[in-house]
Formats: structure tokens, C-alpha cells, sequence
């Protein structure tokens, strides 16, 4: 049952703001409780269908499985066993109507709901939203970081944030910003990271502490699909 | 709420800019920010008016049809009106 305390890592930060997922978020922080947090995992009525579609491309019965939730939080190879354009019709018949959805094709990752089904990116080029939708955009979205310090329960940590410019969604130049990784005792990564050490982060919370290569992942299957969301863009401004 | 969720304003309120209202999302009294909307929506919305709420922000105007439209697409996911918030 590691894939449920993965997701559950990954999906607190939102949960615990009430964004996402059903109440009792506390639950989420139970890494003992693996069953506990499945059952509260299956009513994340965003993220659910995405563990759903690729644990059926990877073979498997538990959208639960480590394989599939990692491939939708972070990136793995199990993302190119869904086709970007089947996706957008299954998805589509699952959440219905959704305000400035671009319904680009895309990868079942987190960063497809953040960039393409959210109404965020499409309030950022209408011009309303401002700088409160482009927040909204920065903290929804799993982005990495490195950490430069530690203090109690928080840490400062070094990531570049995302920009519009000129029409067009990217990352700026590196920025530091401040994070938690616990609250009250209860980690949400599994142990403390240290100074030098690449995260994950999710709101202004550190989900998990990853290696080199998870953290290039992220970065590639995030950077693809703020690749494809720009040209959606530009394809539909003509 | 991972997705668009329907509201009903109820009332606009005092101060804030004019950029909160208090909507009835399934029963329960939220107030909400209108600041995603453009100046002509925000000064036209007004008690009764049926919106799309997400994370604590209006992010359209819906007619009473758009509401039941994603109300009900809600439901298919498995999120029944008494339980969904």
C-alpha cells in the first residue's frame, strides 16, 4: 500500500485547504493507515479518474498501485501508454462541462488538470484573474525545489516560478520561498529534508524529498505539457 | 473540489472592495471572491444569480440550466448534492 501513502502526500496540501477531496484531510497524514487513506483517496472526485485511466493502461486493479500514482503526481514511463487524444474524450465525459477548460490533448499527470482543465490558465489570458489566478496556477501545480535551509517544521527553498509573458506560460528565474513540511509532529514527506536536497512541493507544503531523476521528470512531464497548453493557446488565438 | 462547483449568490458584502458575495453552495452559506470577473460582470451579479465557484473564487456566471449541467456532472462522478461541497 505505498502508492496510497504516496497519494497521500501529494494530496493533503490541497485537501487540508479544503480545495479538494473530502473532509478529514488529518487522515492523509496516517502513513499506518494505508486503508484509511485509500478510502478517503477514492472520493478525489479530480485525481481519481486520472489513477483510474492509467491503472488500466498499466495492467493493474488498484489505482492505488505506486506505479500509477507516481505516474500522475511526479511522471514516470506509464504516461505514454495513454493516448493524449483518448484521454481528453474520457475525461471529458467524466467532469462534464468545465469553465475555460482548454481540453488540449495532453498526459494523465497532475500538471494536465492544473494546465488544461482548471479554469486558471484561461482566466490568466482573459485578463481578470490577474496575479491572484496565476498564484492560484503556481501553488496548484507540483513544481520541485531545492532546499537551502531548515527551521523546525519549514524550509526555505530555492524554485523557479511560473510567469506570463507575452501570452505565454513559462518559468521564471529561481526565487526562493518558504514551505512546510510538517505540522504538529506529523511529517508529511516520511523524514525531515536537509539543506541541498531536491523536493517536491505542492501549495506551500514539501510533499516528498526526490532523487535527481524524479525531480527531472517532473520538470520534463510539466515543461510538456506547459508546452502543449501554449500552443492550444496560439492554435486558438488564430 | 477538485472541479467547478454551482452557487447561488445570496447577498453582496459591505466592503472588501465589493469583491465578496455570500453564495448558498448545496445548502450551506460561503462567501465567495467575485475578483476573477470582469468589471461589467461583477457590478451585474446580484442575489439569485447562479455562478461556478473554485477554490473560493466565482469564476463564471452560469444560467440556471450551466448550474444543473455541472451539478449534475458531479453526480456522475459519485458526489451526490448532499455530500458534495
Amino acid at each position: 500500500m505505498t502508492g496510497a501513502v504516496t497519494f497521500a502526500r501529494y494530496a493533503y496540501p490541497p485537501n487540508q485547504l479544503g480545495y479538494c477531496g473530502p473532509d478529514g484531510s488529518s487522515v492523509l497524514l496516517d502513513a499506518a493507515s494505508p486503508e484509511a487513506i485509500a478510502d478517503h483517496a477514492r472520493r478525489f472526485e479530480g485525481a481519481w479518474p486520472y489513477l483510474e485511466i492509467l491503472a488500466r493502461a498499466a495492467g493493474v486493479d488498484d489505482p492505488l498501485d505506486e506505479r500509477v500514482v507516481r505516474a500522475y503526481w511526479v511522471g514516470n514511463e506509464l504516461l505514454d501508454e495513454v493516448d493524449p487524444g483518448a484521454l481528453v474524450t474520457e475525461l471529458r465525459s467524466r467532469f462534464g462541462e468545465q469553465p475555460y477548460a482548454s481540453w488540449v490533448p495532453g498526459l494523465a499527470h497532475h500538471s494536465y488538470h492544473v494546465f488544461a482543465v482548471y479554469p486558471w490558465v484561461g482566466l490568466v489570458r482573459r485578463g481578470t484573474g490577474g496575479a491572484a489566478a496565476l498564484s492560484v496556477l503556481e501553488k496548484c501545480r507540483i513544481r520541485t525545489g531545492e532546499v537551502l535551509a531548515v527551521d523546525g517544521e519549514t524550509v526555505t527553498v530555492r524554485s523557479r516560478p511560473l510567469v506570463h509573458v507575452a501570452g505565454r506560460l513559462g518559468l521564471g528565474e529561481p526565487r526562493d520561498e518558504s514551505a512546510a513540511w510538517a505540522a504538529g509532529g506529523r511529517c508529511l514527506p516520511g523524514r525531515p529534508p536537509e539543506a541541498g536536497e531536491l523536493v517536491a512541493l505542492h501549495w506551500d507544503w514539501v510533499c516528498e524529498v526526490l532523487g535527481v531523476e524524479q525531480a527531472a521528470e517532473l520538470e520534463r512531464r510539466s515543461a510538456d505539457q506547459l508546452g502543449r497548453t501554449n500552443a492550444g493557446a496560439a492554435e486558438a488565438a488564430g | 473540489m477538485c472541479l467547478g462547483i454551482p452557487g447561488r449568490v445570496v447577498e453582496r458584502v459591505e466592503g472588501f472592495g465589493g469583491q465578496l458575495v455570500v453564495a448558498d453552495v448545496l445548502g450551506s452559506a460561503k462567501r465567495v471572491s467575485i475578483g476573477m470577473l470582469d468589471d461589467a460582470e461583477q457590478a451585474a451579479l446580484g442575489p439569485g444569480d447562479w455562478v461556478l465557484i473554485h477554490m473560493g473564487f466565482v469564476v463564471q456566471c452560469v444560467d440556471a440550466a450551466g448550474a444543473e449541467k455541472a451539478m449534475t456532472g458531479l453526480e456522475l462522478m459519485g458526489q451526490p448534492r448532499e455530500s458534495a461541497q
